[in-house]
């Protein structure tokens, strides 16, 4: 027994090496849940929205703003932090990071991997923040934004970007893992801002029926860390169904007689086979999607009561995931990217033919093609029995 | 002692020296008497003391009979007493040491003059409270009948519960000056009699001069091994008791005392109930809910302290903002806060048990809602200490013995130091100590963390959970007495 106490004894003073600098009072430190990182010449401005948090959770002392943003320039973003620390009177801590937004410029000029290469380096910023970029404006406007709903921007763009699903984000380790894999281009949310900036910077946006608010824009393409073409968010939800991450959400059909439109509610959306083909040097590549949902607003004059009716909806449907899939490989065709991880399959199913296709794979990329089937299970039709007027 | 010589036969020596041994107390009855034989003519002497004998036996069943005798013959005086008065247990007594504490027991000694014996007769009336349901271990469903301060009553208790030949009674008296009745009680085919013999030397080798509460002897038996834990089980409840003996244990029932020791005593049993046994098996989690309320009661103070001081990136991001807005108004930093606070409401409870209950109510207002709460309005402490603190107090107070639940008082702080130094690392430390400490405790020869350490797969049955009773009671738990501990202790 006492050479546990022994052991005990010598674990207690082996601790006095430890740093002492992590321990804090909740009042001695300052938080931060949003950083955003800006394209400089030479370097980077780094803007940190520190919470107030007497102002967010109502304990108010006095009427200040309920978060602060600090900006510094720096060569490295370690020292533009510094400066930011410099000027506040509080330990700046940043492991509650939650997101963190990279500037539209600085995405264009190519430096997301730098960044990514910082946050799993760093041991404040904690590697499972989410990455986004911006669309129109720079990262420190939009984190000086006054949101109104969750009272502070960090947590409204977190809960905005959640709603879409976990999966569908990234944090920095995923985005590493996706840099070094081959055959695959990264594909980040953004987020755009709706409304004056002016009018949305000041506290009076608070008070307003019509905010200006950050909204999630939809997907930024990458090609190599560099941001390339921007997808608005219907086109994205289409891109996701592809790469497996998709959550719910509308597709929009065209009856199959007439020009009327119907909606169909998706649920569940998997991808249950991916194949490729090898046709006169192309590549065409066949997707079977299990998906699963309701038939929501109902244009059309088919009887929904008609097995027959329903198996033509799901051709319209059939029909309209493939023509939007089909354009977000045009569109991805014309900037030589690959955000569906075509090639990826390639790899996976056949590595030595992708070894001779890898290097020109950005131009071979645009003569292959896309062909997705679905399996489509209608659960709910809807109190629409009786229409087949 | 002066008075170990054999009784004489004179009837004023033996009187002068009973006066001289009580120093000529007035609660010392002499009554002489001069019953009316036929044949020769002999003094009688009743002597008893006032206020421990039932009065109206001795004027009864001994002094009418004895008043209304004649035939008395010189040789066999005894027989002939003995004959007379209408006692049922008597007993000869030949020693003046012996007719003392008989005396001091309530008995009533009856001298005849010219001869060097005397007869004691059982006239003791103690008095005693009335049966009540137990204080501290009380229950919605079961017994509802507690011990009380007089051993008699509490063997009667048992033994009406225990209807079995095999039980055993042991009696025998300790303590020089109050010469307080000690009884072993034990099952003969189930006791484990290594243990029982290690018990019984325990409690011959007392050194205590006066034991006035079982708790005397709980601390004497307890042994040389330095822990907060109780290493003796004390129970108010006969049921208790009975079932505890069933499972082969001893019991030892301190005269005076209304809880009753049993040993050995192991670390799962302070947190079952005798509910447990009186509601339905398995589904019933509340074993598993009041082991769950006894560890985090150990834990939650410490983890907040180590979440909110070292990492404070642990906590969700909504409640550390409501954490750190509480933070910014108060004084005091958080270890303070809460060691202020956990010794505030140490001293709550203790004076909310001393004091008279009509003040009670009161107390516990101005204890709690004037101190508590507006404490945290007037900005002197956080909120969030405060619901952290009284919430280790309410699910300490799960904990159904009471002592086990006083245990871990100074455990608690000890976690709080360690967590305020180190923060978790110095939790994990602090952890690795305790399950030690209690790894290498033993309650006579029993591993008291036995039967999980050592794993005793039989025993489970009935020790997180309990399996239904015709897998439990019909067969008897094996104390696997550790070889290495008893080893070590030589």
């Amino acid at each position: 027994m006492k050479y546990l106490y022994f052991i005990f004894i010598i674990l207690s003073v082996a601790s006095i090496f430890f740093s002492q600098e992590d321990k804090h009072e909740l009042n001695q430190s300052s938080f931060s849940f949003a950083l955003g990182i800006d394209y400089e010449k030479e370097g980077y401005t780094v803007s940190l929205q520190l919470i107030n948090p007497g102002e967010i959770s109502g304990e108010k002392l006095l009427n200040n703003s309920p978060y602060i943003v600090y900006k510094a320039k720096g060569k490295t973003i370690d020292t533009a932090l510094e400066k930011i620390s410099m000027n506040t009177s509080r330990h700046l801590d940043l492991k509650q990071e939650q997101i963190i937004v990279l500037g539209e410029e600085l995405a264009r000029k190519g430096r997301l991997k730098e960044i990514v290469e910082y946050i799993l380096h760093s041991p404040d910023i904690p590697a499972n923040a989410l990455i986004i970029t911006t669309k129109g404006n720079k990262a420190s406007e939009l984190l000086k934004i006054f949101s109104p709903v969750e009272g502070y921007s960090a947590l409204e763009i977190t809960n905005t970007l959640n709603k879409l699903g976990r999966h569908v984000l990234n944090n920095a380790s995923e985005i590493k893992v996706e840099l070094l894999e081959d055959g695959k281009d990264i594909s980040l949310p953004y987020i755009e801002l709706k409304g004056d900036l002016q009018k949305g910077m000041n506290r009076d946006n608070l008070d307003t029926t019509t905010p200006a608010h950050i909204v999630f824009g939809g997907f930024g393409l990458f090609k190599d860390g560099t941001l390339k073409k921007f997808l608005d968010y219907r086109d994205s939800l289409f891109l996701q169904l592809l790469n497996g991450k998709s959550s719910g959400f509308i597709i929009e059909s065209t009856c199959p007689a007439g020009s009327e439109k119907f909606a169909f509610k998706l649920f569940n959306g998997a991808v249950k086979k991916k194949e490729f083909k090898l046709a006169h040097d192309n590549y065409s590549f066949q997707y079977i999607l299990n998906l699963s949902g309701d038939i929501r607003q109902y244009n059309c004059h088919g009887n929904l009561k008609d097995p027959e009716t329903i198996s033509q909806l799901e051709t319209q449907i059939n029909k309209t995931i493939q023509s939007k899939e089909n354009k977000i490989l045009s569109i991805a065709q014309d900037h030589e990217l690959d955000p569906f991880g075509l090639g990826h399959s390639i790899k996976s199913k056949d590595p030595k033919a992708w070894r001779n296709v890898e290097k020109d794979w950005s131009t071979r990329i645009k003569n292959a093609r896309l062909n997705v089937h679905s399996d489509i299970t209608i659960q709910n039709v809807g109190n629409y029995k009786s229409r087949g007027d | 002692m002066k008075s170990i010589e054999d009784l004489s036969d004179s009837l004023k020596t033996n009187i002068a020296s009973i006066q001289k041994a009580f120093h000529s107390n007035k609660e010392l009855i002499v009554r002489t008497i001069s019953p009316p034989f036929l044949e020769v003519k002999k003094e009688i002497c009743l002597v008893y003391l006032d206020t421990i004998v039932d009065k109206s036996v001795i004027q009864e069943h001994i002094l009418r009979p004895l008043l209304q005798m004649k035939d008395f013959s010189a040789a066999h005086p005894i027989h002939d007493i003995s004959n007379t008065i209408e006692i049922s247990n008597i007993q000869v007594i030949l020693t003046m040491n012996e007719l003392i504490s008989h005396l001091t027991n309530g008995n009533t000694i009856i001298l005849i003059e010219e001869i060097d014996q005397c007869i004691s007769a059982a006239t003791e009336e103690w008095k005693d409270r009335a049966f009540t349901f137990p204080q501290s271990q009380r229950v919605l469903k079961g017994p509802q009948i507690g011990f009380t301060e007089l051993a008699k009553n509490n063997l009667s208790l048992i033994k009406r519960g225990l209807k079995n030949e095999k039980l055993v009674i042991e009696e025998q008296t300790i303590g020089a000056e109050t010469n307080t009745s000690i009884s072993l009680l034990y099952l003969a085919n189930k006791v484990d009699h290594e243990i029982l013999e290690t018990v019984r030397n325990k409690v011959q080798s007392i050194e205590l001069s006066s034991i006035l509460d079982s708790s005397y002897i709980e601390e004497s038996i307890s042994g040389e091994q330095i822990t907060s834990f109780p290493l003796v089980f004390t129970t108010e409840r006969p049921d208790v008791t009975s079932g505890h003996l069933l499972e082969g244990k001893i019991a030892i029932i301190c005269d005076g005392s209304p809880n009753v020791l049993i040993v050995p005593a192991l670390f799962i049993q302070f947190l079952q109930s005798p509910e447990d046994y009186y509601e339905k098996p398995l589904f019933e989690l509340t074993r598993l809910i009041r082991i769950f309320s006894f560890i985090v009661s150990i834990y939650l103070i410490p983890f907040y302290i180590a979440l909110t001081l070292f990492h404070q990136e642990l906590i969700p991001s909504e409640l550390l903002i409501n954490l750190a807005a509480q933070r910014q108004i108060v004084p005091l930093p958080v270890v303070l806060e809460v060691i202020l606070f956990m010794l505030l409401f140490q001293v709550v409870l203790e004076s909310s048990i001393r004091l008279p209950t009509g003040i009670t109510l009161a107390f516990s207002i101005i204890g709690t809602l004037i101190l508590g709460q507006s404490a945290a309005d007037a900005g002197l402490v956080q909120l969030a200490s405060l619901v952290v603190v009284s919430a280790t107090y309410v699910l300490n107070f799960a904990v159904p013995i009471h002592p086990f639940a006083n245990s871990v008082k100074m455990i608690r702080f000890f976690f709080v130091f360690l967590a305020s130094v180190f923060g978790i690392y110095g939790i994990m430390l602090g952890t690795f100590v305790l399950v030690n400490h209690l790894c290498s405790l033993n309650s006579f020869g029993v591993p008291y963390l036995s039967p999980i350490a050592p794993l005793k797969t039989a025993d489970l049955k009935d020790t997180l959970i309990r399996f239904p009773l015709k897998k439990i009671i019909n067969t008897t738990k094996k104390y696997s007495k550790d070889d290495h501990i008893k080893n070590h202790k030589k």
